[in-house]
């Protein structure tokens, strides 16, 4: 595991996050408008309060993503460490070689 | 309808309103699908990729973890992204649907409507009709014809429609109906026939006589509603033969001691009838209203243009063109021809008794059509005014027997105006909020021109 791997990782988790936001952006638009919207008629009504389901998958869509940011963040870090902790056993390894 | 009753179609409030914000729904759950799109191959791109591949050797519970999460957003977003274009879907079909089914609606009102009154119209006035055909006395036909229009205007709309579609069926259409039946046959003959027969009256060129000021226009200050509007135009129309224009400006002092100024142009309506004047200097004429429904641009209203500019209107200053009859069909030929305009921004157009119903108006003109019950002339375009979120129109009752009084300004449609401000249709306080910059203000001071024509 080298640094450049690390920081592809930290790339990939950023990226997803930013579509996460802008999921949470179209999220905040739609309800805006569906808010605005006087409705007359009780069918009209009803759909309004159908939106809310859309709302609460766009809303769960863009956690989803985000988790998966921030699992990608925790991955990257552990590996970079574990790798980070086998190159100074190799180099300890050396000279307890020579030694022996 | 009984007298005081007003009827709204259209506007802030109306159902054609709901269509617009279904629409705007459907385009929101568009972008919705797009950015969902956007997730599913940056997810689909991390699971694949070589550094998470290697990474997976070092820490397998923790690739195990990525892999799992990103599942569950690949699945979740696959999900959001069906939904959201199946609900865009329905709503557009849905807003089809209730368009169609408005427009047929409309289409059909002023059949219905004239059906509803024939028998009475026709027991009014055939006899005259009969009586005038026996006697060979077109007065007395005429005068049968009106009696039965008084009582049924919807059906002198329907009559206009009819002839107007006839005569598009006869071969070269008279030679004067180049467009035919394309597009619509009760549009395109009426407008075509209309501007056929506008031909028959030389439009000349306009001219502009800047008229001295009169004080008792601005004493009462500046208008405050519906009724004061009309009010305006009325007090132009009542000092004027023909081509009498107002160009009131209205001012506004805000909190900062800045100053806003807002423009109302009246515009007068029909003074000469003459059939045969063909060659008429006054261009508040039968010329005129013929070529305005025929949605071409005339002299008059060349003059009221030339009036903003004499005037001194400043670009970007809201504009409210208001007028009576022929004069609400100039200003509506005005506000269409000025849409996308960078020196005179028209934001609101307020007509009385005005067929308009087929002029093209932008989206960017609030509209407000008061239309009088028994006045036959907005009947005379054959269709009824669109209802759009943009276009409130409201039919009043007012002005006792007769096609005269319930046309006139005084009688019929000031009146009418006063019902108007008292009721409580949404749509209609809706136009009259977003009319503020010229209902609110401090100050009025007017300008009063002449428009003639020349050639």
């Amino acid at each position: 595991m080298n640094v450049v791997d690390r920081q592809r990782i930290e790339q990939l988790a950023t990226t997803l996050r930013r579509h996460a936001n802008d999921l949470v952006s179209a999220h905040n638009a739609l309800r805006a408008v569906a808010a605005a919207s006087e409705w007359h008629s009780p069918a009209g009504r009803t759909f309004a309060t159908s939106l809310h389901g859309t709302l609460l998958l766009i809303h769960s869509a863009a956690n989803r993503a985000g988790h998966t940011a921030d699992a990608l963040d925790r991955h990257g870090r552990c590996a970079a460490q574990r790798a980070h902790a086998l190159q100074i056993a190799a180099k300890l390894a050396v000279p307890i070689v020579e030694l022996l | 309808m009984n007298p005081g009753q007003v009827r709204v179609s259209g506007g802030t409030d109306s159902i054609s309103a709901d269509f617009a914000h279904l629409a705007e729904l459907a385009r929101s759950l568009d972008r919705v699908a797009g950015v969902g799109g956007a997730v599913l191959p940056a997810a689909a791109s991390a699971l694949a990729d070589p550094a998470l591949i290697s990474a997976a050797v070092l820490d397998p519970i923790g690739a195990g973890e990525v892999v799992a999460t990103a599942g569950v957003a690949i699945a979740v977003t696959t999900t959001l992204i069906a939904e959201c274009e199946v609900l865009a879907t329905a709503l557009r079909a849905a807003v089809i649907g209730y368009r169609e089914a408005d427009d047929l609606r409309g289409r059909l009102a002023p059949t219905i409507s004239a059906l509803t009154h024939l028998q009475g119209a026709l027991t009014a006035g055939t006899a005259q009709v009969a009586a005038g055909l026996h006697e060979h006395s077109v007065h007395k036909m005429f005068g049968g014809l009106l009696t039965i229009a008084e009582q049924d205007p919807a059906l002198a709309g329907l009559i206009i429609d009819g002839v107007t579609g006839g005569l598009g069926l006869l071969p070269g259409g008279l030679g004067v109906m180049p467009g035919g039946l394309a597009g619509g046959r009760a549009r395109s003959s009426t407008v075509n026939l209309a501007k056929g027969l506008g031909r028959l009256y030389p439009d000349g060129s306009p001219t502009l006589t800047a008229r001295p000021g009169d004080p008792t226009l601005d004493s009462a200050g500046p208008p405050r509603s519906i009724a004061d509007l009309i009010k305006g135009v009325d007090l132009r129309d009542a000092n004027t033969d023909g081509g009498g224009i107002d160009v009131r400006f209205v001012s506004t002092q805000r909190p900062d001691g800045t100053v806003t100024r807002a423009a109302i142009v009246d515009i007068t309506g029909t003074k000469d009838w003459g059939f045969t004047k063909f060659d008429n200097p006054n261009v508040s004429n039968l010329g005129t209203n013929l070529r305005g429904v025929g949605n071409e641009v005339t002299s008059y209203e060349l003059g009221v243009l030339m009036a903003m500019q004499h005037s001194g209107i400043r670009p970007g200053e809201p504009i409210m063109l208001a007028g009576h009859s022929q004069g609400g069909v100039v200003a509506a030929q005005l506000a269409s021809h000025l849409a996308g305009s960078s020196t005179f921004n028209v934001t609101h157009l307020v007509t009385a008794g005005s067929p308009i119903g087929l002029v093209d108006m932008p989206s960017s003109v609030s509209v407000l059509s008061l239309e009088n019950a028994g006045d036959v002339v907005p009947e005379l375009d054959g269709v009824s005014n669109p209802a759009r979120p943009n276009w409130t129109t409201v039919t009043v009752d007012r002005g006792g027997a007769g096609f005269g009084p319930r046309h006139n300004l005084g009688s019929g449609y000031l009146p009418g105006a006063q019902d108007a401000d008292a009721g409580n249709d949404p749509s209609v306080h809706g136009w009259v909020r977003g009319a503020g910059a010229f209902l609110q203000g401090q100050d009025v001071n007017t300008a009063s021109y002449q428009v003639g024509r020349h050639g």
